[in-house]
C-alpha cells in the first residue's frame, strides 16, 4: 500500500464530507474534496493522478456513478468506493459495472468498513479485486442488521 | 304495461267464450235460487270461474305483469260479471293512507286525472273495509257515510261494494258502481262479486309477493351494478348468474379456458407473483367445490392491454338455511389507487431513510474518528454511547424501509445457494453473548442448502435469537432446530423462560407488537423484527409462526424454506406489480 495514498472524496453533504475525509486522513490519507459530481470530473482530470476516489451516489450536477463511468470511459482505471445511503436494489449492479476495482459500502458505514475497503482496494495489485472479508458489522452485538454493508465483488 | 293489456284482452275473449269449471259445484250451491234465474246465474257463475282463471293467468305470467295489472283485470272482470259502469280495485285498509294501487275501470286515464289523486278508505269507500263485509245501495248519495263526489267525479248512484280478503284479513276493496238496465246491483251480482274477490285476493297477494321479490331483484341488480366491486355469482352448479359492470371491465377478451364448471374464464386472475390462478383454484369455484371462504386476498388481473390490475379478492359460498351450497358470490375490489399510495409512500419512506442516514454516518464516523484520537477512559465511554445510539437508530431506519417493502409486497431478495446450517452458526457466533448458551442441532448429513438471501435470512436469525433472548429466563439454553422434509428446510429456534401468553401468539407477528411477557428491554426496537423476519420468510416462499408451551414455559420460532424451489426462485422473486407502477428509473436518484 502507497505510504500516503493521494485520495479524491466527493458527496454533496458538507459534513459527511468532512467526516469522510477526517477518517480517511486518520488512515493516513492525502484528501482532496469534491461536492458534486461535476467538481469530481474536474478534479480527477485537473488534479490527478490520485490512487483512489471516494465518492456518493446522488450528487448535484452528476451522480458519482455517472462520473465513474465517465472516467472509465476515458480509460482511468483509478480504484473506487462507492458510497450510498440509498436502498436501490440496481446499485450494487452499477457498481459491479465499473469493473473489479469498485467496492460498495453502504451508508451508515464505521471506520473499520472503510478501512477494509481502503486496504482491500490499494493492497491488491491485480485490476480485480475480490472481496474476502465479511464487512465489520457497525454494532457487533446485532449481525445481521447492517446488511447493507456489503461489498460488490465483481 | 303493453303485456299487461294484452293479459287483459286474452282473459276478456275467453270471458266472452265461456267454459264449465267452477259453474257445476257453485250452481248446486245455490240451489234456492229460484229456476227462472237459474241459466243466467250457471252462466254467470262460469263467467266468475274463467274471470278468475284469468286472473290467475295474468298472475302467473309475472314478473312481465304486475299487481296493477292483475288488478286491472279483476277490475275489468267485475265490471263485465255485473254489468257495471264503474269498477275499482284499491289495495289498503288504512284510512289515513290512500289506496295504493288504486285501479279503475270505466273512467278513462284522462279524466281520471282530472279527479285526482287515489282515494283514502274512507266514507262509503272505507265503510267497506271498516266493516269487512258487502254494501250494496241502490243510491250511494242518499247514504250518511258518502262524502261530496269530487268536482270532475262521473256521477255514480247504484254500488256495489266488497272486500278483497287474503287469508281471512281484508287487503283492500272491489267496487262497481252504476247497474247497466237496471236501478240497482242485485243479490247475485254481489255473490258473484264476493265469489271474484275471494279468488282475487290470493292473486293480489301472489302478484305482490311477485312484485316485492322484483323490486328486490331489481334493486339488487342496480345496487350490485353501482358498487365500485368486480362482482360475480354462481348458482349451485356453478353456472354465473351474474356479472356487474365493475367486473365487465376487468374482463380479458384473449381467454377461451373453461373453468369445471364450463363457464368461460374471462378475468386473467394472478398471485401477486405473477403466476396464474389455475381454473380450479379460483377462488368463486373454490367457494362451491370446498365451500372456502377468501377474504380480501391480493391478487393481480391481467387486462387485455397487459397492463396489471392491483385487486383484493373475497369470495364465499352462499348457504341454504339448510346448510347445502346455494351458489357462491365473488368480489374484485380494484386496489390501484391503494397501491399507488402505498407505492408514493414507500418513495417517500426511502427518501426519508436516505436522508437520516446521510446523518448517521457523519456521526458514525466522527465519532470513530474521535475515538482514535486518544481519550480519557470516561470520555471514550461516552463516545461508545453516541455510536452505539447512532446504529441502533440506522438499525430503526432499515426497519421502516423494511417494513414499507413488506407492506408494499416488494421485498427484493437475491437469491443464491446457502448452507442454513453454516449461516445459523455464522450468525450465533457474531452474538457473543448467545454463543455460549445457544445448541444448534443440524440435521444429520450436518449441511442444508436452500436457495436464499444470505443477508437478508442472516436478518431473520438474528432477529429470531434475540427474540429469544428477550423471552428466556437468564442462562438458559436456547436451541435451534435444523430439520428437512422432502419439501422444505425448517428453523425452529426454543427458548425457555416464561412462555408467550397463548392469546398473544397471533399477534406476535403484528407490527408494533409488544409481548406482555417480554422483559423491558433497555434497547427496545420499533416492534417491527418479527414482522419484517415474517415478511422476508415470506418473499421467500417460506411460512413464519410461533408456539408456546405454557406447561414447559418454553416459546418456539419457526419458519420454513421451500426446498423444490431451486428453480423456480428467481422468476417467481420479480414482483408482477412491478408492471402496474411507473418504475423508479434506472437512475437512482436523491
Amino acid at each position: 500500500m502507497v505510504a500516503h495514498p493521494r485520495v479524491l472524496v466527493a458527496d454533496d453533504d458538507s459534513l459527511f464530507l468532512r467526516a469522510v475525509s477526517k477518517a480517511l486522513t486518520g488512515l493516513g490519507a492525502r484528501v482532496v474534496q469534491a461536492e458534486n459530481g461535476a467538481e469530481l470530473i474536474e478534479r480527477l482530470a485537473d488534479e490527478g493522478p490520485f490512487d483512489l476516489v471516494v465518492t456518493d451516489v446522488s450528487m448535484p450536477w452528476m451522480s458519482g456513478l455517472e462520473a465513474m463511468y465517465a472516467s472509465r470511459l476515458a480509460g482511468l482505471a483509478v480504484p473506487v468506493i462507492v458510497m450510498t445511503a440509498l436502498a436501490h436494489e440496481r446499485i450494487p449492479t452499477k457498481v459491479r459495472a465499473l469493473g473489479g476495482r469498485a467496492v460498495l459500502l453502504r451508508k451508515p458505514f464505521d471506520l473499520s468498513s472503510l478501512k477494509a475497503a481502503v486496504t482491500l482496494l490499494l493492497n491488491s495489485e491485480t485490476p480485480n479485486v475480490r472481496s474476502r472479508a465479511l464487512p465489520t458489522p457497525i454494532d457487533a452485538a446485532t449481525p445481521g442488521t447492517n446488511r447493507d454493508d456489503q461489498w460488490a465483488d465483481r | 304495461v303493453s303485456s299487461s293489456f294484452a293479459s287483459i284482452v286474452k282473459t276478456l275473449m275467453k270471458i266472452v267464450k265461456g267454459q264449465n269449471g267452477l259453474a257445476g259445484r257453485a250452481g248446486t250451491a245455490l240451489t234456492d235460487t229460484p229456476d227462472t234465474d237459474r241459466d243466467l246465474l250457471c252462466r254467470q257463475i262460469e263467467d266468475v270461474d274463467h274471470a278468475s282463471t284469468s286472473v290467475f293467468e295474468a298472475v302467473a305470467s309475472l314478473p312481465e305483469s304486475s299487481v296493477r295489472a292483475v288488478l286491472q283485470a279483476i277490475a275489468v272482470q267485475a265490471r263485465h260479471l255485473t254489468s257495471a259502469e264503474f269498477a275499482a280495485v284499491g289495495i289498503g285498509v288504512n284510512p289515513r293512507r290512500p289506496f295504493d294501487p288504486w285501479v279503475i275501470s270505466g273512467i278513462s286515464h284522462e279524466q281520471a286525472l282530472t279527479i285526482g289523486g287515489y282515494p283514502r278508505p274512507v266514507g262509503l269507500l272505507g265503510l267497506v273495509a271498516k266493516e269487512n263485509k258487502p254494501i250494496r245501495l241502490r243510491d250511494l248519495r242518499e247514504h250518511p257515510d258518502h262524502f261530496r263526489f269530487m268536482p270532475d267525479h262521473p256521477i255514480m248512484t247504484s254500488f256495489l261494494g266488497v272486500p278483497l280478503r287474503y287469508q281471512g284479513r281484508a287487503v283492500g276493496n272491489l267496487y262497481v258502481a252504476n247497474k247497466r238496465g237496471a236501478s240497482e246491483f242485485t243479490e247475485h251480482d254481489q255473490r258473484l262479486l264476493e265469489m271474484l274477490a275471494s279468488k282475487a285476493g290470493v292473486a293480489i297477494e301472489t302478484a305482490r309477493l311477485y312484485a316485492a321479490e322484483g323490486m328486490q331483484h331489481a334493486w339488487l341488480q342496480t345496487v350490485i351494478d353501482q358498487m365500485p366491486e368486480g362482482i360475480v355469482l354462481m348458482d349451485a352448479e356453478g353456472r354465473v348468474t351474474m356479472q356487474n359492470r365493475s367486473m365487465l371491465s376487468l374482463v380479458t377478451s384473449d381467454r377461451h379456458e373453461r373453468d369445471r364448471f364450463g363457464n368461460l374464464i374471462t378475468v386473467d386472475l394472478r398471485q401477486v407473483s405473477g403466476e396464474r390462478v389455475s381454473p380450479d383454484n379460483l377462488p368463486i369455484v373454490r367457494a362451491i367445490v370446498h365451500k372456502a371462504t377468501t377474504h380480501g386476498d391480493e391478487y393481480v388481473v391481467r387486462r387485455s392491454n397487459g397492463r396489471l390490475v392491483p385487486v383484493l379478492v373475497s369470495a364465499a359460498p352462499i348457504f341454504t338455511t339448510n346448510g347445502e351450497v346455494a351458489g357462491a358470490t365473488m368480489m374484485l375490489e380494484d386496489i390501484s389507487t391503494f397501491k399507488e399510495l402505498e407505492r408514493l409512500r414507500e418513495e417517500w419512506i426511502s427518501v426519508i431513510a436516505h436522508d437520516l442516514q446521510q446523518p448517521i454516518s457523519t456521526i458514525l464516523l466522527m465519532a470513530d474518528a474521535l475515538l482514535q484520537s486518544g481519550l480519557t477512559d470516561g470520555v471514550e465511554d461516552d463516545i461508545r454511547h453516541i455510536r452505539s445510539a447512532a446504529a441502533r437508530l440506522s438499525r430503526m431506519v432499515n426497519d421502516l424501509t423494511d417494513v414499507s417493502q413488506v407492506e408494499a409486497h416488494r421485498m427484493r431478495i437475491s437469491p443464491s445457494l446457502v448452507d442454513l446450517v453454516r449461516l445459523v452458526q455464522d450468525v450465533v457466533t457474531r452474538m457473543p453473548e448467545m454463543l455460549s448458551r445457544t445448541s444448534i442441532r443440524p440435521p444429520e448429513r450436518g449441511h442444508l442448502f436452500v436457495l436464499a438471501d444470505a443477508e437478508r435470512l442472516e436478518q431473520v436469525v438474528a432477529n429470531l435469537l434475540s427474540n429469544a433472548e428477550k423471552y428466556s429466563a437468564a442462562g438458559t439454553e436456547i436451541q435451534i432446530d435444523i430439520s428437512e422434509n422432502d419439501r422444505e428446510a425448517r428453523v425452529s429456534v426454543t427458548n425457555y423462560g416464561t412462555a408467550v401468553l397463548a392469546d398473544e401468539l397471533p399477534h406476535l407477528f403484528d407490527r408494533y407488537f409488544r409481548s406482555r411477557a417480554v422483559k423491558t428491554s433497555p434497547t427496545r426496537g420499533l416492534g417491527l423484527g418479527l414482522y419484517i423476519a415474517k415478511g422476508l420468510i415470506e418473499a421467500h416462499g417460506g411460512r413464519m409462526w410461533a408456539e408456546s408451551d405454557a406447561s414447559g414455559a418454553t416459546t418456539t420460532f419457526h419458519f420454513t424454506l421451500p426446498l423444490e424451489a431451486y428453480e423456480l426462485l428467481p422468476s417467481t422473486m420479480v414482483p408482477a406489480a412491478e408492471e402496474t407502477t411507473s418504475s423508479a428509473g434506472d437512475e437512482p436518484e436523491e
